[in-house]
């Protein structure tokens, strides 16, 4: 009894990204400012030209709330014009549809994912 | 001898040997805008789509002034084929001047948004958008039926759809509207000279390709370039299918404004007419993603859905309120673009690039080329 006690309060001194955690090697690595963020991976197919597409996204943390993934073109300020539906499929791991890059150009796709103490911002350059 | 030769060396000109005059970034870029014409495909949205019933009950009342409350107006009245399915005028003419261009009905299957502000997201609901519009056809649903129910259409409507009795007013309007849909479906134009291109390039076949115009290759490489018009006029249709603000003033009085796609997307979310309402035969509703995650953004005020570029030599005048009367204005007008007009929020897209007589010229022959060939 004493020690399952001991054992069970080392998992509580461990961190919270205890999950094993690493993207597939068709996944990019998403980009982010801050340098305590976690990991994070993003996959998708060649975005066709002004027509809906998909990706998935894994971020390394198992303390997430919400997560908003958008894009805009930075040399022309605009974004896209139709909101993406993120869907929660496993732990860390999102499902992402309704992305249209409706311009040829230079797009950077922005991940905000909640937490509790501060939000995770990621990023990644996608050329179309 | 030797002076006659002289002399003949220097009169006879050289023959410009024709050539691809395009960038392999260019040509890998052109590849994008094929192949031409798309493969045809239903709209599950309407369930007589494809029909060739549909489509000919709906070629008859195309032509029918029966659409219209006093029988005067037919759809062919304003989209008429002999004129590039439009009308040649600035401003359509329905019972009242209109407020803007009457657009082609050339290739609607390429569309996702209908009407120059995308008030529809299909096309049987956006044929009977005239139909009911005071301005325009003045119709309504009762009246619609009656006349229907009292003309040479009756049976091959009820062929189609059934008992015209036993369907209410509104059900008759829908029906109307899909096949009418199910007509304008068929109106894609040919190939082009610059689909012969894009073909013979995606072959390799440089010979062939060498044969378009290199004045209209000149014209495409502006149009990829410092035209900037490849960011909108993309794709084998040449065009995004979204909107746009191109510094065409939205003014239609001193007092009056035209707020285009803003006004269009509250137009939209209202109809019960939508890919996402009741009306739509896809019990998968699966295009009616679009009208369902659509952004309502400020910045689309005044700005207005991007036309297909095929066939535009066959379509003027241009613009949404029809102000360009021909293609070089339409292409002075972007080289001279008035920055302090642009008034999309912080948008930075389109900004003048002062184009040569010659490169004027140039831009004009590669958008006339987009003319599709004669048919056998």
């Amino acid at each position: 009894m004493v020690i399952r006690s001991l054992i069970a309060s080392l998992f509580l001194l461990l961190p919270n990204q205890i999950f094993a955690c690493e993207g597939t090697d068709e996944m990019d690595a998403l980009f982010s400012d801050d340098a305590e963020a976690s990991p994070a991976f993003i996959s998708f197919d060649p975005p066709p030209m002004s027509a809906p597409f998909r990706l998935e996204l894994i971020i390394c943390d198992a303390s997430l709330g919400d997560v908003n993934v958008d894009a805009l073109m930075p040399l022309h300020q605009h974004g896209m014009n139709y909101e993406p539906v993120v869907s929660r499929v496993g732990e860390g791991r999102f499902n992402v549809s309704g992305m249209v890059f409706h311009m040829p150009g230079l797009w950077k796709i922005e991940v905000i994912a909640r937490r509790q103490d501060a939000d995770l911002r990621y990023w990644l350059d996608v050329e179309l | 001898m030797k002076i006659w030769l002289a002399l003949l060396f220097v009169l006879v000109p050289f023959s410009s040997s024709a050539q691809v005059l395009l960038t392999d970034d260019e040509i890998a870029q052109v590849l994008s805008y094929g192949p031409w014409p798309p493969t045809p495909s239903d709209d599950p949205s309407n369930r007589v789509s494809g029909n060739p019933a549909a489509i000919a009950l709906g070629e008859k009342l195309f032509f029918d002034p029966i659409l219209s409350a006093d029988g005067t107006m037919a759809c062919a009245s304003c989209h008429n084929p002999s004129n590039g399915f439009g009308d040649g005028l600035p401003r359509g003419e329905g019972r009242v001047q209109l407020d803007r261009n009457t657009p082609t009905l050339w290739n609607l299957v390429a569309h996702r948004w209908f009407g120059w502000a995308g008030d529809t997201d299909n096309l049987w609901a956006q044929s009977i958008t005239p139909i009911l519009n005071p301005a325009e056809m003045a119709h309504d649903a009762d009246g619609l039926k009656g006349a229907l129910s009292a003309s040479e259409h009756v049976q091959a409507y009820q062929s189609l759809f059934g008992d015209i009795d036993a369907h209410s007013p509104e059900d008759a309007l829908i029906n109307v509207g899909k096949a009418l849909a199910a007509f304008q479906e068929t109106l894609v134009t040919g190939k082009t000279p610059f689909d012969l291109f894009v073909d013979a390039l995606a072959k390799g076949d440089v010979e062939t390709a060498s044969a378009f115009s290199q004045s209209a290759q000149r014209g495409l490489k502006v149009f990829f370039g410092e035209g900037r018009c490849a960011f909108c006029h993309v794709g084998p249709a040449l065009t995004s299918g979204e909107f746009n603000d191109v510094a065409v003033p939205y003014f239609l009085s001193p007092t009056e404004v035209d707020s285009g796609r803003f006004g269009g997307l509250k137009a939209l979310l209202q109809s019960p007419y939508t890919l996402d309402g009741d009306y739509s035969d896809d019990p998968e509703r699966s295009e009616a993603w679009a009208v369902r995650s659509v952004r309502q953004l400020h910045s689309d005020f005044g700005t207005f859905r991007v036309p297909s570029l095929r066939n535009v030599a066959l379509t003027a005048p241009y613009m949404h309120d029809g102000s360009l009367p021909d293609l070089r204005s339409v292409v002075i007008h972007y080289s001279t673009i008035d920055m302090e007009r642009l008034h999309a929020d912080g948008e930075s897209i389109l900004s003048p690039f002062a184009l040569t007589t010659g490169e004027v010229d140039d831009l004009v022959a590669f958008l006339e080329s987009l003319t599709e060939l004669k048919r056998d």
